[in-house]
C-alpha cells in the first residue's frame, strides 16, 4: 500500500454542495466539516471526477472500463455471455482518496491584495495524516500565535504599519514570525512558485482562522429571471457561498496502483461548471511511502 | 504471545453501517445512517485483514481460519489520550431545578408485599427515585467517571455525546449531459475520527482494540474500516497501560475485601451477544467451574438480581467465505448494567474478565462481543 | 426546568422580535421581512460594522422605511444583549468583533424564517408587489 500527498488549488470559486437546506443564513452553503466547520471537498466529489463515468455501464467491456473498474471500484452484476445467469462482478477499488481539507485559505488584505491563512489546527492535522501514512512530516516547528497575532514569514508582503488588516479584522504582525515555517510550505506546495506564497503567508490563531473559514466565503447571489418581463420570478433570488479562488486545498491517495489517474493539470469539481466554477489545479505530487 | 494495544485514526470520516437496508433507488430508503461506533465484529473483522496482510501468506481457508482465532478486544473510543466508555445505563442524567445536571442513580428494590411486577424469575425493578426527563447527549463517559460509578459513588458526567455526524448527499452524475442523474441520490451520515463543533472544543479521537499479536508482528499500517472502504491508518502502541483502561487499583482493593453475599456490578463496554437475549447464559453455570465460561466466571457463583438493558441491537454482516449474508442476531447494547449478587466464590476473580469479553459463545468472544467492566452497588 | 441550549434561546428571542412586528403597517411589515432576508448577506459581505452603519444611516427620520431599519437595530441590539448595537460593534476589539458577528447571524437563521411564516416575506427581492 502506497499513499501519496497531493495539493489542489482553486483556479474559481468552487461550491462543493450540502444538497440540502442547512442552518446558514446562505440558501445553498459550502460541505463543511462536521469537528471543525471548515469548508471541504468531500473524497467522493474527487473520485466521482477523476472517474470521470469510466467503466459505469455494466455491458462496457474495453480495457478502459476494465481499468477504471480496477482503480475506482464497481458495484453490480451482469448476465453471463453464455447463459441467463448473473454473474457478480463487483470489485473494490484498488484507489482511495481522502477528502481534499483547506490547507490555506486567502483572504482579502489591505496590503499585498490577499494573504494566505492558515492555522495551527490545520497544520497539526496534517502532521498527523502525514505520521499516519509513513509520509515525511513538516520539520519546522508550528508555534502558536496569539488570539489576534499574524505570525509571518521574514519577506512579508501583507503589513501595514505594524498590523495585518483582513477584511474587517486587524491583527498584529509578527514579521519573520513563522519565517521557517512559511518557506518549507512554500516549497513543498508551490515550488518554484513558492515567493509568491511566502510573502503572502500568515499563520493566526484558530479561533482567527476558523472566523474566515465562516465569514470569508464568497457569496454570489442568483437570479431566476422571467423570460418575458426579464424580471426576477418570484422566489428566483437565491444566495450561494463558495470557497474563494487561491484556495488551496491538500488531500492523499491511498492504493495500490491507479496513482496515474490523479496527474492531471487540472479537474473541475461541483456544480455550476458552465459558469466557470470549480476549477482546480494540481500543485504537484509529493513524497511516497 | 505478547499484548498490544492498537490505534486506529481515521483519514477521512467513516461509515459504521446500521444494518438497516439503503440504496439510491427510487421507493426505497435512500439514507445511510452510521452507528455510534464500528460493531466489535467489524473492528476484529479489520484487524485481523492488517495482520494476514503483514504477514503476506495470502488469505488460503487455513489462513483465513487461523486468522478468525485472533481475540481482539474492543473497539474502545479514545478522545485525545481519555478512553471514553459508553455511558452506564443505571446512570440518568436530567436538568436539576437550578437547570445544572443531576444524576439519578438506578438500583434494585424489592416492592413491599402485596405488590409486584412481571419480571421473569424473581428479578427486582430498578427504583426511580425521581420523576424527570432525562436529558440527552450523555452518551459516553471518561474512564475516571466510570471508575467512580463503579466504585458506587455518585458521579456527574461531562457531556460527551460522542462522535459527530456529517451527513453528505451523493448525486449520481450522467456523464454524457453532465448533470445529476434522475433517482440517483442519496444520503450518508458519516463519523469524522475527531470530536467538538468548531477548533476551540476540537479533539482528534480514535479507536483502540487490544490483542495478542503473533511473533510480536506489526499489522499492515493502512486499511479500510468500516462502509465504502473509507482509509484508516493503525499504530501498535508502546505500552499497554497507557493506552487502556487497565483496572484501577481502588477496583481492585475493594473487591479484595469482597466475599460471600457481596453485591456487583457488570457493565458492558461493548455489545454483548448472549444466548437468551438479553440475559447471559452463564449465569446458571457459573461458579460450577464449567469449561469454556467467560474468563473468572467458572470460580465465582452469581444471582442475578437486576438488570439496566438498553433496547435490542441488531447485528449482522457479510460472510466473505460463504459470499452470503450472516443471519441477524440481537446484541445486549453496549452500556448496559447487570446486577449480582455472589453466592459462592472470590468475588476478585471476576476482575479476571476486566474489559474481556464476556458473550456466551467463544467465537463472539474472540470477536470483541461484551467487554466487561466490574463495579460494586 | 431543563437546560437549554443557545439556539433555543435564540429562537425563542427572534419569534418574540419578530412577532412584536404584527401589529405594524403592512409596508413596515413588508421592509422588515425584506431586511431579514437580506441584512446577513450584507454582514457576510460587507461586515457587520457596515451592515449596521448602513441601517442606522436608513434609520434617521420618519417614514416606514426608517421605521423598519429601527427595527432591525433594537432586534440586532437585543440579540447582542446591548443597547445600541452600532455603539458596541464600533467599540469591540477583534476579538469581540468576530463574537459579535457570529452571535448574529447565527441568531440571524431564526429571523429569516420568522419573517417568511410570521411576517408572510419570502424572499428579500423586490418581487413581493406581485404576488397573485
Amino acid at each position: 500500500m502506497q499513499a501519496k500527498m497531493i495539493f489542489w488549488q482553486a483556479l474559481t470559486p468552487v461550491h462543493p454542495g450540502t444538497g440540502q437546506d442547512s442552518s446558514s443564513v446562505i440558501d445553498l452553503p459550502v460541505a463543511r466539516e462536521a469537528a471543525t466547520g471548515f469548508p471541504v471537498i468531500p473524497a467522493s466529489s474527487l473520485k466521482g471526477v477523476l472517474r470521470d463515468g469510466r467503466g459505469l455501464e455494466k455491458n462496457d467491456e474495453s480495457e478502459e472500463a476494465a481499468i477504471a473498474r480496477r482503480v475506482f471500484g464497481y458495484a453490480g452484476k451482469k448476465k453471463k455471455s453464455d447463459s441467463e445467469e448473473e454473474e457478480d462482478i463487483s470489485q473494490a477499488a484498488e484507489l482511495t482518496l481522502t477528502d481534499a481539507r483547506v490547507l490555506f485559505l486567502p483572504v482579502r488584505s489591505y496590503a499585498g491584495t490577499f494573504a494566505f491563512l492558515t492555522c495551527p489546527l490545520v497544520l497539526e492535522r496534517l502532521k498527523r495524516d502525514q505520521k499516519a501514512l509513513g509520509l515525511p512530516e513538516l520539520k519546522a516547528s508550528i508555534p502558536n500565535p496569539g488570539q489576534t497575532d499574524a505570525l509571518l514569514a521574514q519577506n512579508t508582503q501583507i503589513v501595514h504599519g505594524d498590523k495585518v488588516i483582513l477584511e474587517d479584522i486587524d491583527l498584529s504582525a509578527k514579521v519573520g514570525g513563522a519565517d521557517a515555517l512559511a518557506q518549507e510550505l512554500g516549497k513543498l506546495v508551490f515550488g518554484e512558485e513558492a515567493g509568491y506564497f511566502v510573502e503572502r503567508f500568515a499563520l493566526v490563531s484558530n479561533d482567527v482562522f476558523a472566523y474566515f473559514c465562516e465569514m470569508g466565503m464568497e457569496i454570489i447571489a442568483r437570479v431566476r429571471l422571467k423570460s418575458d418581463t426579464k424580471t426576477v420570478e418570484r422566489g428566483g433570488l437565491w444566495y450561494e457561498e463558495a470557497i474563494p479562488a487561491e484556495t488551496v486545498f491538500s488531500s492523499f491517495a491511498i492504493g495500490k496502483s491507479g496513482f496515474d489517474e490523479i496527474n492531471r493539470p487540472y479537474i473541475q469539481i461541483g456544480g455550476q461548471a458552465s459558469v466557470g466554477r470549480g476549477l482546480l489545479r494540481r500543485l504537484g505530487v509529493k513524497y511516497e511511502s | 504471545m505478547p499484548e498490544r494495544v492498537l490505534e486506529i485514526h481515521a483519514l477521512s470520516p467513516l461509515l459504521f453501517r446500521d444494518g438497516r437496508p439503503f440504496s439510491a433507488a427510487d421507493g426505497t430508503e435512500t439514507a445511510a445512517r452510521s452507528l455510534n461506533l464500528p460493531l466489535p465484529s467489524t473492528v476484529a473483522g479489520f484487524v485481523r485483514t492488517q495482520v494476514g496482510l503483514a504477514e503476506g501468506k495470502g488469505f488460503s481457508q487455513e489462513q483465513l481460519q487461523n486468522l478468525h482465532g485472533l481475540q481482539v478486544c474492543g473497539p474502545l473510543l479514545a478522545r485525545g489520550d481519555e478512553v471514553l466508555l459508553p455511558a452506564p445505563r443505571d446512570a440518568v442524567v436530567y436538568g436539576g431545578a437550578d437547570g445544572s445536571p443531576q444524576v439519578m442513580k438506578l438500583t434494585p428494590f424489592s416492592p413491599p408485599d402485596g405488590a409486584g411486577c412481571d419480571l421473569p424469575d424473581g428479578l427486582l425493578p430498578l427504583q426511580v427515585t425521581q420523576d424527570v426527563k432525562p436529558e440527552s447527549g450523555y452518551n459516553f463517559w471518561p474512564a475516571h467517571e466510570m471508575e467512580r460509578w463503579l466504585l458506587g459513588e455518585t458521579v456527574i458526567p461531562q457531556k460527551i455525546s460522542g462522535l459527530p455526524t456529517e451527513t453528505r448527499v451523493h448525486v449520481g452524475m450522467d456523464h454524457e449531459k453532465g448533470k445529476a442523474q434522475e433517482g440517483q441520490l442519496f444520503s450518508v451520515a458519516y463519523r469524522p475520527l475527531e470530536m467538538g463543533k468548531n477548533p476551540q472544543t476540537y479533539q482528534p479521537a480514535s479507536l483502540r482494540v487490544r490483542l495478542s499479536l503473533p511473533n510480536g508482528q506489526t499489522p499492515a499500517p493502512i486499511g479500510h474500516l468500516g462502509g465504502e472502504r473509507r482509509p484508516v491508518a493503525v499504530e501498535v502502541k508502546p505500552s499497554l497501560s497507557d493506552y487502556w483502561f487497565d483496572c484501577p487499583e481502588a477496583i481492585k482493593k475493594r473487591f479484595a475485601e469482597l466475599g460471600k453475599g457481596a453485591r456487583v456490578r457488570l457493565v458492558l463496554a461493548t455489545p454483548a451477544l448472549f444466548e437468551q437475549g438479553w440475559k447471559p447464559g452463564w449465569v446458571e453455570k457459573s461458579g460450577t467451574g464449567e469449561l469454556h465460561l467467560p474468563r473468572g466466571l467458572a470460580r465465582v457463583r452469581l444471582r442475578l438480581v437486576s438488570a439496566a438493558v438498553g433496547r435490542r441491537e441488531p447485528v449482522s454482516g457479510w460472510n466473505l467465505r460463504q459470499n452470503q449474508p450472516k443471519r441477524v442476531r440481537w446484541m445486549a447494547p453496549a452500556g448496559s448494567v447487570y446486577f449480582f449478587e455472589v453466592e459462592d466464590g472470590n468475588p476478585a476473580d471476576l476482575l479476571e474478565s476486566w474489559l474481556r469479553p464476556v458473550s456466551d459463545s467463544e467465537q463472539d468472544r474472540k470477536d470483541g462481543f461484551g467487554l466487561a467492566l466490574w463495579g460494586v452497588w | 426546568m431543563s437546560l437549554k441550549t443557545r439556539a433555543q434561546e435564540d429562537m425563542k428571542k427572534a419569534l418574540n422580535l419578530v412577532s412584536s412586528l404584527e401589529g405594524e403597517n403592512e409596508e413596515v411589515k413588508n421592509i422588515y421581512g425584506g431586511l431579514c432576508h437580506n441584512f446577513p448577506i450584507l454582514v457576510r459581505q460587507s461586515g457587520l460594522c457596515q451592515a449596521l452603519a448602513f441601517s442606522a444611516d436608513k434609520a434617521t427620520g420618519d417614514g416606514n422605511r426608517a421605521r423598519a431599519h429601527q427595527k432591525l437595530l433594537e432586534h440586532v441590539a437585543a440579540i447582542l444583549g446591548q443597547n445600541d448595537a452600532l455603539g458596541a460593534v464600533q467599540g469591540a476589539d477583534a476579538i469581540g468583533y468576530m463574537h459579535y458577528t457570529r452571535r448574529v447571524l447565527s441568531a440571524w437563521v431564526y429571523f429569516k424564517r420568522f419573517a417568511a411564516s410570521v411576517l408572510g416575506v419570502h424572499t428579500g427581492g423586490h418581487d413581493e408587489s406581485q404576488q397573485t
